[in-house]
């Protein structure tokens, strides 16, 4: 018999999540991804909460409905080189003084744009005890990578960086208003599917390989604390720590662990 | 049946990590098991717990004296002795064994010169009944404490002498195990924070709690 057995219902191992999710607080990220045929970099930040935990034996912890909330802030690149047609006005000469031949550069336009919204994510995860130097941890570790869907909200992202767009082309002097009616078709290029795939490519490595830590305690774990000058604190060595799900009239998550003075 | 029944966490403890619970709290604070006047424990330390001696007309600076308790050993219902044990613990309780050591210091003297003193010792075997006593206050806190209800030591003759040392013995053993202490916490390794709604109670060689957590 081990020296300690802790146990947990799916109600109580929901609540271990969550203080899970808000110990790991916000991840970020950032880099360079495609946005339809644009380029753009991007900085992200990311942060789980909520989700309902359902213990399936042998050892899987599966995580319904875990909300990743995250927020990009993304520098669009727009070569107007790249869609406008280039030209340029030819040399002319008249009675011997000529004119320098003078072509068209578009400039490439920057467009910071910002947006935060949230993705379900439904996944199984496994349990991960283990010793990390003088800790001991459990973990909740994601097996596979489960797929992120974007709803309805994101149209209204596409839109509104169509509105960010049109503000930065009518900044540029003389063409800027007539560039504002190639918006449209810059985010028609870009499209739901681009976005998404964007958002896709950003999101995932959040996912991919996240751990939620549910126990974390030192190896010399304080039993009693200090109390004065003659009684120091009390602790004990914990020497095996182990997690897994069991089932009986109930699913549980039972953590077992062994002691040495 | 789940560990949880029909609350959400469950936290038990078997007798063997009570057991160490109670050793690394013997042995960091010894001073709850060791007691004795100046000629045994000139001052108090984390160790032993110095006392006054027994004072008494005519023996100079009083009787002095010691009694130390070896680090209990807990076990826990039902009986873990395989039938050995001369005091098995009853339901929802435990017996504790423990060695008590009772020194006094042999003096002599002529008129008011010092006293000469020969330590003489004897060391008893003492066994107890006891139960669990819960301290809770809310959610995360509390602990528990041990309280003892009988005391047995078995080979005592005269029956007069074995009902003095019996009485002894267990306001000393109840004194001392009232300060051991195991907060609630312990009981899971910190997996969680305790809201208690039932427990604890000693079965199948283990202390259990229920509950909830906050």
């Amino acid at each position: 018999m081990p020296d300690i057995i802790a146990a947990a219902d799916p109600t109580a191992t929901t609540v271990l999540l969550h203080d899970a999710e808000t110990a790991l607080g916000t991840i970020t990220r950032s880099g360079g991804a495609s946005l339809g045929p644009f380029g753009a970099s991007y900085s992200v930040g990311a942060t789980f909460s909520g989700g309902t935990v359902n213990l399936n034996p042998p050892n899987v912890v599966e995580i319904a409905n875990c909300n990743l909330h995250y927020s990009v802030s993304l520098n669009f690149s727009l070569d107007l080189n790249s869609f406008l047609p280039h030209f340029c006005l030819p040399q002319i000469c008249v009675f011997g003084i000529c004119t320098p031949k003078i072509c068209i550069n578009w400039p490439t336009i920057s467009v910071p744009f910002s947006f935060a919204d949230n993705v379900k994510f439904t996944a199984d995860f496994t349990l991960d005890a283990h010793l990390s130097g003088a800790t001991w941890l459990i973990d909740v570790v994601i097996v596979g990578i489960p797929l992120l869907q974007f709803g309805a909200a994101t149209a209204g992202v596409l839109a509104a960086l169509g509105a960010a767009l049109s503000l930065a082309m009518l900044a540029i002097p003389f063409i800027g208003p007539f560039l504002a009616g190639a918006v449209a078709v810059i985010v028609a290029a870009i499209g739901v599917a681009g976005l998404t795939g964007f958002l896709g490519t950003i999101l995932t490595p959040f996912v991919s390989g996240l751990r939620f830590n549910i126990y974390k305690q030192p190896k010399k774990f304080p039993v009693l604390p200090a109390g004065g000058a003659i009684d120091p604190e009390v602790d004990v060595q914990i020497t095996a720590i182990a997690a897994a799900v069991q089932a009986t009239d109930k699913n549980e998550l039972v953590i077992t662990g062994d002691i040495a003075a | 049946m789940s560990f949880t029944q029909a609350h959400h966490v469950f936290a038990g403890v078997s007798e063997t990590g009570i057991n160490t619970f109670l050793k690394a709290v013997c042995t960091a604070r010894g001073h709850y098991l060791n007691y004795g006047s100046s000629a045994f424990v000139p001052a108090t330390t984390s160790g032993a717990t110095n006392m006054a001696s027994i004072p008494f007309p005519g023996i100079p600076g009083g009787i002095q004296w010691a009694v130390s308790l070896s680090t209990p050993v807990l076990d826990l219902f039902p009986d873990s002795s395989g039938g050995t044990s001369p005091l098995p613990p009853v339901a929802n309780g435990f017996n504790v064994h423990t060695k008590a050591a009772i020194q006094i210091g042999c003096a002599t003297w002529q008129g008011k010169d010092r006293a000469q003193m020969t330590p003489l010792k004897t060391v008893l075997d003492v066994w107890a009944l006891g139960e669990i006593v819960s301290h809770y206050s809310g959610p995360g806190t509390g602990f528990i404490s041990l309280k003892v209800d009988s005391v047995r030591i078995p080979g005592i003759k005269p029956d007069s002498l074995d009902k003095v040392l019996e009485c002894l013995l267990r306001m000393i053993l109840a004194a001392a195990l009232a300060n051991l202490t195991l907060p609630f916490q312990a009981f899971s390794l910190g997996a969680f924070q305790l809201i208690l709604e039932q427990g604890p109670e000693i079965s199948d060689n283990q202390v259990k709690v229920w509950g909830n957590i906050s």
